[in-house]
């Protein structure tokens, strides 16, 4: 009996946090270019981005300035959740860690 | 998972806030029969017209914003009122053509339409943080 393989028409997950993160080879099988390390490192950069964004428009509203409080809600919101998913992030990649440390030789 | 669907909400969040401004002045406006300069020209309606915004990059709609403000241009409200020195020959001053009723009730729409849309980020953040715990 053949069992087709069920084909999902979703379009690729996408992080925010990963953009410009991992690039296949033509065979698709093995890595090249960006290490994990560099991959970090840009996303952390990201987390960055977003929260100096997150601060600028607090730091602004607290001075009295021009922002909606909504505005400044929603840009605070935005760094926890890109918090958030570096954490996760950062947690599956130590899981990964463990488990290869703890391979019996 | 990105997090547009956050900034379509905070921008009918901003739209809404500029419907309940646009009240306020027409509620604050509702006896005022003369400009800025002191000219006696009664304060006309004003309405908020929202229109949605196009995202370049993937073609949806994707928010919205105030498209424009506009005047009512319906009549001004008659009243009687002889010593009014503004008053007509027949005794009659014109009054802003602004309806209590109808602002209460924009009022009301424009602040269930806020909160709606605050729910919205809050279901997604829901769903974003369910995701997380795969």
């Amino acid at each position: 009996m053949d069992i087709t393989p069920i084909a999902f028409n979703l379009p690729p997950l996408e992080a925010p946090l990963l953009k410009g993160g991992i690039s296949y080879n033509e065979q698709g099988s093995t890595l090249k270019g960006t290490s994990f390390g560099d991959m970090l490192a840009d996303a952390m950069n990201n987390l960055k981005d977003v929260h100096d964004q997150a601060e600028v428009k607090m730091a602004n509203y607290a001075a009295g300035g021009d922002v909606d409080v909504a505005d400044v809600m929603v840009t605070m919101e935005k760094a926890s959740m890109a918090t958030e998913l570096a954490i996760q992030i950062r947690n599956k990649f130590l899981d990964g860690y463990q488990e290869i440390i703890r391979m019996q030789i | 998972m990105d997090l547009n669907i956050i900034d379509t909400a905070a921008s009918a969040l901003l739209a809404e806030r500029t419907r309940m401004d646009i009240v306020a002045g027409n509620l604050a406006n509702i006896n005022t029969t003369h400009d800025a300069e002191g000219n006696y020209d009664p304060y006309r309606r004003k309405i908020v017209n929202f229109g949605s915004v196009l995202d370049q990059e993937s073609n949806k709609i994707n928010g919205v914003h105030v498209s424009s403000i506009e005047e009512d241009p319906s009549e001004f409200k008659m009243i009687y009122d002889p010593s009014h020195p503004n008053a007509d020959e027949a005794g009659y001053i014109k009054m802003p053509n602004v309806a209590v009723e109808r602002e209460m009730v924009d009022m009301l729409s424009a602040k269930s339409s806020y909160q709606a849309n605050i729910k919205a980020i809050q279901v997604f953040k829901s769903m974003y943080n369910a995701a997380l715990e795969i």
